[in-house]
């Protein structure tokens, strides 16, 4: 096991996480014609300017890629892309076990 | 991925008919269905490997989602059509608490979680279509239909919003809602009350459950995304 993996943490989700959702949001960066250079993990998510239907479609393809399942309580404390990665980690009981 | 069309309560009446008119045209169709009945048994012996049979009772909410889940894998479920009902007949004063929880499960429950489920993998996608099978008393006052027709009324006014909100992904949710029709469900009618549907029909006739599946084929072969959010009678003009 890596450093980066031994020492994750909700902020400072594994790398294979960060992974996920830089794919996740590159993906909607393109779509809605929006520059790469905002997917950093500081990056929050009210300046991507993504609708609720973008949203849905991001934590969808997370489930379905994941089979987790992410409530509306689970991204209450979301608001920068690490954060969504370490939620993700932290819901994907399976890889954690 | 192959693309398939998943068409629910199959196994006879209107859902049969679809299934049969998809595979017509030369559609790979997923059948789910509570029991396989011989008629849909005899097609998937002749379809060619066109139609995939799932034996699923839709009463099961709990099992939808992974009975979806299971046809994903290998399918790709580029269409919907809601087709399955139960009808539990009779003054509204008269049915019982565990009838009306059947009835909304079977008739608005289940079709909204296949709805979800389907959409899911159609919002990824970017292109899905969905028609689902309403009533007439989904918007008329029929007797003896009560729970029936709520449960209609909502899946139709589900249908609208569906629509408005998976518009912008290309995906077009529509519904169909016939008049009496030609199935096993209408054929409770005496001939005195067939002869009375007739009268009043503008057509004169009773709608043939073909007619119902050249509108479904256009629907999700043809029609363009700015037909969305409709509820389209087909009825002979009943309702008029």
């Amino acid at each position: 096991m890596s450093e980066a993996e031994t020492c994750a943490t909700s902020s400072n989700p594994r790398p294979v996480y960060w992974d996920l959702v830089e794919k996740g949001i590159a993906r909607l960066l393109r779509q809605k014609d929006l520059p790469p250079a905002l997917l950093t993990p500081e990056t929050v998510f009210v300046s991507l300017k993504l609708d609720s239907l973008d949203v849905a479609e991001m934590l969808v393809d997370f489930e379905l890629s994941l089979e987790i399942e992410i409530g509306a309580e689970d991204m209450a404390g979301v608001t920068k892309l690490s954060d969504l990665a370490g939620l993700i980690q932290r819901l994907d009981t399976s890889a954690n076990v | 991925m192959e693309e398939t069309l998943l068409i629910t309560g199959a196994s006879r009446g209107l859902g049969l008919a679809l299934t049969r008119h998809f595979l017509t045209l030369d559609r790979h169709v997923t059948a789910l269905s509570r029991t396989l009945s011989p008629e849909v048994s005899s097609l998937q012996s002749s379809s060619l490997g066109k139609l995939e049979v799932v034996l699923q009772d839709l009463a099961r909410l709990d099992q939808i989602p992974n009975c979806i889940r299971e046809i994903e894998r290998r399918f790709a479920c580029s269409a919907l059509i809601n087709c399955a009902a139960v009808v539990e007949d009779g003054l509204f004063v008269r049915q019982s608490s565990k009838g009306i929880a059947a009835t909304l499960a079977v008739n608005l429950h289940a079709p909204a979680i296949l709805c979800q489920e389907v959409a899911k993998r159609m919002l990824i996608r970017h292109e899905g279509r969905i028609v689902n099978i309403s009533s007439l008393s989904g918007s008329r006052a029929v007797r003896g239909l009560g729970i029936y027709g709520a449960a209609k009324a909502g899946l139709e006014q589900l249908t609208r919003v569906l629509a408005l909100e998976l518009a912008p992904r290309n995906i077009a949710v529509n519904a169909i809602a016939p008049g009496y029709l030609e199935t096993d469900m209408s054929s409770g009618l005496s001939e005195i009350q067939r002869e009375r549907i007739k009268a009043r029909t503008p057509t004169g006739r009773i709608t043939a459950t073909t007619e119902i599946c050249t509108l479904a084929e256009f629907l999700i072969v043809k029609a363009p995304l700015s037909i969305t959010g409709q509820v389209i009678h087909q009825d002979g003009g009943f309702s008029l």
